[in-house]
């Protein structure tokens, strides 16, 4: 390992003379820095230094994009590669794969390499998990070694993942190619097993060879080296080969394939075929093997004998599977008949088995399918109607009871009393049902029985604990589907966005909702007199926040809501809520200064919204909890999707009469995620956490179970709400460019280095006059626009940018966002120094490839550029930072439908011309601009004048900056000043 | 053990490179083909002197052996400076009774996809015996057993070694036994093909040959091109890498049993034994 250092000159000082062919690295981090940034492993890593081949340009190696440099690179010229000596830390295969398993993101940026040696990591662990290695021996020496087994699933991986490794990772020896990958898998896969291990030892009782208990005894521990002579350990070694040489299939294999049986009291057959492993749909039956005289047209590229072949393949399934010995006792076997439990047998446990070993496996459609299943339908009816007028949810909410009754079902149809008098003759796991097979599990039919007509009661949370099987039935029957009447009907359907009537905004909102918008609300409120919680998870730029403003307003009733959000989005609601809903009393609880103790009560008491930061919800939690609140509200819901963090166990211990969770990103995708947001919505819907962990997410993203993922899907779709930009009914309602500013805070960090610079001009300003005065003001204009980037812009101090700047985590939000989706984003900066900040900072935290554009590019480079991000490929890069004067005008970006403006111009048209490298023809879909401005400074204020076109508005536009200088010095100190609310902390 | 007075206590020449016994301890043999040969040898009341050349085959003193159709030769040092030529003839079935085999090993499909699989199937004793051609001497006196050593026991050390070597090889390829009885792998497998297909079949080229390694990561790449180092993109991944497909759900020890029963050297069950508990640990560390 080796790292970069941002503090570094970026070139060695010049010699005299001719260069050396290998230099030491300018920017290299040195040991100490190294071992800094992985404080447990690093003092057991070896010191060292290697010399890499690394892209060079203009005499000194290019930096990694990840590295954060004060000054960006404008050399031209032709990049070649160069040796470059780096300092290094060596690690062991054991001490490698604990620090890859565990590398932790806050003590520095990790290269891609890096990140692709954890993701091998994570890889190898899998591997061992699941018994897919083998032991081997290798070298002089000789060392017992743990290989991995690489077939089917596994080897495409293993595939995609050598392919997607960057050139860093081979930096040492570019020449190596894939054997070097292969070298890292390997060594990571015995360290995996290693590790897993543990303390326990592998030993050979004392019968065994010596030789053998000593290669066997290094399989475990650290010491891979055991002493024997060479030709014992050959001799190991040819013992092994022998043995594992069936664990890897040939070029063809033997194919199993389930047929159903034809007529009633037939058969299941497995038959058996010939397949080609590179060509799935190349496959010979048994039958026509046996025909043919020798080779095999179809299958003669992959085998000579395919008569052999087959019989010798049949021969290891066996192994596996020793119902075949049977059918093998006739001359030309072609299938193993099959009773029902036998059929049942081969689906559930040979077909996995034999498809994992290697061999082909073919199973009739309809096993995967959930439709298939049997299981319980409850009808229910619904306790109550939801409240027409706000008016509490007496009745209503989890805690509701409903009375329903049992049925048994099959793919949604209720089986009538004759259908499952058949069904318990039968007795087979295996049943055709109205033409449709289904499995059939004999002992849960006989509990379902006892269900049937019955009926019950349970509260709605209840109810739906059944149907997402986090609950079980008293006899642990499987809840296939419930149905139900009225709102629980309602519900439980999964479109009420879609069947409820629009809600209109109230008078008292100041604004016009788009009518989706309206749905969403409808669905919010709907929520809200069931007494649920839910997840509004609109794409962004759908208008999550007027959705909830527009509730808010809707009903306004008795009680404070509260609203939970990182802190660069404090600014944005208060802002957004004063625009849109100006009777809402809203009250800021942050700062040094916040309310607490019994004034905070009292503020709580006097307001209808109260808007908190995450990390004051966690830190105030004790204030926080003596309130009921009447709604409580996470914005950016990701922030507690690590269940178990202080702030997400701090916020889901509010009390509240609903939730409301909100987030851009899809939530389905990670399902440990979604269990902690919906956890917070409604607690308890999904069961424990190790239950929801055991019944879906490791069957849904370990294992591909659809049943689970569909179960999953339509007991928590009611509580989800999202709507895409590109669904029917939305894109219609969009407008094709929406332009939004987005108000950001600063850090106390920013606040205070733009204090200094204010207080610094207007101490320097009554001494200078003319010209000096005008440079005074001009530049200190420029330095606040630095502060209010980032401290780093400002200091020019390559010092660290995660977490420093409210417009940098603003970005670093919408990004996020956007780059979930797979969309693509412009940022616009007038900065070409700052536009070097920024691609450095996204390449480290999305790990992927960041374009810049500034005036020193070439004409060349700025068209493959441009190539490049409009390349319909889901490879290029997503982001390109542009400089405002070199990207602003000419180019053609219809890839992307973001615009960020990072920092202002004041000039309006200039702004829309750099937006228009989007807005075009050939762009397809709708675009967001977001301007962004900071809170209480120059940059708001500004931008207000320009709104509302009071005052200088129409001096200002068009000209740029130059008619700061004409203020007066009462005037400019009011333009300067910072307002109070600038900070959230 | 009897030694003769008037022989001066011998001990062998070290032989480089001689074919060592694989295991050096306990029984020889680790499949049942190989066990069942030295049982018949035990059989024959050998027993005594058939241990004699066990130390023998474990020192390496046999530097060559060959089956032959009807014969197997081997070389064996002794302690004399020239070593001893070992013959141990056991009559081919004649084509008749191999044409009889053949006919009942070729109405199922069972024995061959053992062979081929690396085993022999227990019902093939019984196939070759009611076809009249038992695979294993049934009397001593169907072995012709030559040593150009002056000891007049039969067997004598170098025989006995060779047994035992014998037995380790008809582990390691079963088709030997066949092939000691008269039978080439190859005109076997042919001569099974014509009477599945009933008529004369195409050659094939080659039997494929199995590969050679089963683990490792490099297999799976094999056929990937090189990585593209280029300058422009040296830092980056070349591409996003896709969601990562799903896995079967089977018992983490699946390898152990998907493959044959490893070799006499490795300690053949016991070493699955205990690898078995260490893939239940693999299983269980998540």
């Amino acid at each position: 390992m080796w790292g970069e250092d941002s503090s570094a000159p970026a070139t060695l000082p010049r010699k005299p003379g001719r260069r050396p062919r290998v230099q030491p690295h300018p920017f290299a981090a040195a040991h100490e820095d190294l071992m800094a940034a992985l404080p447990a492993a690093g003092a057991k890593a070896t010191t060292s230094t290697v010399t890499l081949a690394l892209p060079t340009r203009g005499g000194g190696p290019i930096a990694s994009p990840e590295l954060v440099r004060e000054e960006f690179d404008a050399v031209a010229g032709l990049v070649g590669s160069g040796q470059w000596q780096v300092p290094m830390l060596e690690f062991d295969a054991d001490l490698a794969f604990a620090v890859l398993s565990d590398l932790d993101a806050e003590a520095a940026v990790w290269g891609a390499s890096v990140a692709h040696l954890s993701h091998l990591s994570g890889f190898a662990a899998d591997l061992v998990a699941r018994g897919r290695l083998l032991p081997g021996v290798v070298g002089e020496g000789p060392r017992a070694v743990w290989r991995p087994v690489l077939i089917g699933a596994d080897a495409a991986w293993a595939r995609t993942l050598a392919m997607s490794a960057a050139s860093s990772l081979f930096a040492a020896e570019l020449g190596a190619g894939l054997d070097l990958w292969a070298e890292a898998l390997d060594c990571l896969v015995d360290a995996a097993a290693r590790a897993a291990l543990g303390s326990s030892r592998l030993m050979l009782g004392r019968g065994g060879d010596r030789a053998t208990r000593a290669w066997l005894a290094a399989l475990s521990g650290g010491e891979r080296t055991f002493s024997v002579d060479p030709s014992a350990a050959a001799a190991i070694a040819r013992a092994l080969a022998e043995w594992q040489r069936d664990a890897v299939a040939g070029p063809v294999r033997a194919c199993f394939r389930l047929v159903e049986p034809v007529g009633d009291g037939e058969d299941w057959q497995v038959g058996f075929a010939l397949q080609a492993a590179e060509e799935a749909s190349l496959v010979v039956d048994a039958d026509a093997v046996w025909r043919s005289r020798g080779k095999l047209p179809a299958l003669a590229r992959y085998v000579d004998a395919p008569q052999e072949t087959l019989l010798a393949e049949l021969g290891k399934a066996a192994r596996l599977y020793s119902e075949l010995d049977g059918a093998l006792r006739t001359a030309r076997p072609t299938c193993l008949p099959l009773d029902t439990k036998g059929a049942h047998r081969f689906l559930g446990v040979v077909a996995p088995m034999l498809a994992t070993a290697g061999f082909g496996v073919q199973l009739p459609g309809w096993w995967t399918k959930p439709s298939s299943r049997f299981g319980l339908r409850l009808t229910a009816s619904t306790p109550g109607q939801p409240a027409r007028v706000d008016g509490g949810n007496a009745g209503l909410g989890f805690d509701s009871v409903a009375e329903f009754r049992y049925d048994l079902a099959v793919g949604g149809e209720v089986l009538t009393a004759d259908e499952l008098a058949e069904l318990a003759d039968l007795k087979a796991p295996l049943v055709r049902l109205r033409g449709q097979w289904i499995e059939l599990d004999a002992r849960r039919l006989a509990a379902g029985l006892k269900f049937v007509g019955r009926t019950d009661q349970a509260t709605v949370g209840e109810l739906l604990g059944l149907g997402l099987g986090v609950a079980l039935t008293p006899e642990g029957l499987p809840v296939e589907a419930i149905d139900a009447d009225g709102w629980l009907g309602e519900l439980l359907s999964g479109q009420t966005e879609r069947r409820l009537a629009p809600v209109e905004a109230p008078a008292s909102f100041a604004g016009q909702l788009r009518p989706y918008q309206s749905r969403g609300l409808a669905w919010l409120d709907f929520l809200h007199r069931c007494g649920l919680g839910g997840v509004l998870a609109d794409d962004m730029g759908l208008g999550k926040t007027v959705q909830l403003l527009a509730l808010l307003a809707h009903n306004a009733g008795t009680g404070p809501s509260l609203l939970v959000c990182p802190m660069s989005l404090v600014g944005n609601w208060q802002r957004e809520a004063a625009r849109f809903t100006p009777q809402l009393r809203v009250h800021v609880h942050h700062g040094k200064e916040r309310a607490r103790g019994k004034r905070f009560t009292d503020a709580v008491g006097a307001s209808d919204l109260i808007v908190t930061t995450y990390a004051l919800a966690a830190r105030d939690a004790a204030d926080l909890r003596k309130i009921t609140w009447r709604r409580v509200v996470v914005d950016e819901a990701q922030a507690i999707k690590n269940a178990a963090t202080k702030q997400a166990t701090a916020i889901r211990s509010l009390p509240a009469g609903t939730r409301i969770a909100v987030t851009g990103t899809p939530v389905e995708n990670r399902l440990a995620d979604l269990w902690s947001i919906l956890e917070f919505a409604n607690p308890g819907q999904l069961g424990s956490a190790a239950t929801f962990k055991k019944r879906y997410a490791e069957p849904i993203e370990r294992l591909g179970d659809e049943d689970a993922a569909e179960r999953l899907r339509r007991f928590t779709a009611p509580f989800i709400l999202r709507r895409v930009k590109t669904d029917k009914s939305i894109i219609a309602d969009l407008p094709d460019k929406l332009e939004m500013e987005v108000v950001c805070n600063l850090t106390a960090e920013q606040a205070a280095l733009y204090q200094a610079v204010v207080e610094d001009m207007l101490r320097r300003i009554e001494q200078s006059d003319g010209i000096e005065r005008r440079g005074l003001v001009l530049a200190t204009m420029t330095k606040l626009k630095q502060v209010c980037n980032h401290p780093a812009h400002f200091l020019r101090d390559g010092s660290r940018l995660a977490g420093r700047s409210g417009k940098l985590d603003c970005l670093d939000e919408i990004l996020e966002e956007v780059l979930a989706v797979g969309e693509r984003a412009l940022l616009f900066t007038q900065y070409a120094e700052f536009g070097a900040m920024l691609r450095a900072h996204l390449a480290g935290r999305f790990g992927r490839e960041v374009l810049f554009l500034h005036g020193g590019v070439p004409k060349v480079n700025r068209d493959a550029m441009v190539a490049r991000f409009q390349a319909d490929d889901p490879a290029s890069p997503p982001l390109f930072v542009l400089s405002l004067k070199a990207g602003g005008t000419g180019l053609t970006l219809t890839a992307a439908n973001h615009v960020v403006h990072v920092d202002r111009w004041w000039n309006p048209a200039v702004e829309d011309q750099a937006t228009d490298r989007v807005f075009r023809i050939g762009q397809r879909k709708s675009v967001q601009v977001r301007k962004f401005v900071c809170a209480g400074t120059v940059e708001e204020k500004i931008a207000a004048m320009i709104h509302e076109k009071r005052g200088l508005a129409a001096r200002i536009v068009g000209t740029g900056e130059q008619w700061l200088t004409e203020l007066s010095t009462s005037q400019l100190a009011e333009l300067f000043r910072l307002e109070a609310g600038a900070v959230v902390e | 053990m009897t030694e003769r007075r008037w022989y001066p206590p011998s001990r062998p020449r070290a032989v480089e490179n001689g074919l060592k016994a694989r295991s050096s301890r306990g029984a020889i043999g680790s499949s049942w083909w190989s066990r069942r040969f030295l049982e018949v040898l035990e059989s024959f009341a050998m027993g005594n002197r058939l241990t004699r050349g066990r130390a023998y085959a474990r020192k390496g003193q046999v530097v060559s052996l060959e089956v032959t159709p009807g014969e197997v030769r081997a070389v064996v040092q002794g302690s004399r400076v020239r070593p001893y030529r070992v013959g141990i003839g056991l009559a081919p079935f004649t084509e008749l009774v191999w044409a009889r085999a053949e006919i009942a090993l070729s109405e199922q499909a069972l024995p061959s996809a053992k062979l081929l699989a690396g085993e022999v199937p227990p019902e093939l004793e019984d196939l070759f015996g009611a076809a009249g051609a038992p695979l294993f001497p049934r009397a001593v006196k169907e072995l012709d057993q030559r040593c150009s050593c002056p000891d007049r026991e039969v067997p004598c050390k170098h025989l006995a070694a060779t047994f035992y070597l014998l037995a380790e090889a008809f582990d390691a390829d079963p088709f030997l036994i066949l092939r000691w009885r008269g039978r080439e792998r190859e005109s076997l497998l042919r001569r099974l093909r014509e009477l599945r297909a009933d008529g004369p079949v195409d050659e094939p080229d080659e039997l494929a040959e199995p590969a050679p390694a089963a683990a490792g990561a490099a297999l799976a790449l094999a056929d990937l091109p090189p990585p593209a180092h280029q300058p422009d993109r040296f830092w980056l991944p070349p591409a996003p890498l896709p969601a990562r497909p799903a896995t079967l759900h089977v018992e983490p020890d699946l390898l152990l049993r998907q493959l044959p029963t490893p070799g006499a050297v490795l300690g053949g069950e016991a070493l699955v034994a205990k690898l078995r508990t260490a893939y239940q640990r693999f299983g269980a560390a998540e």
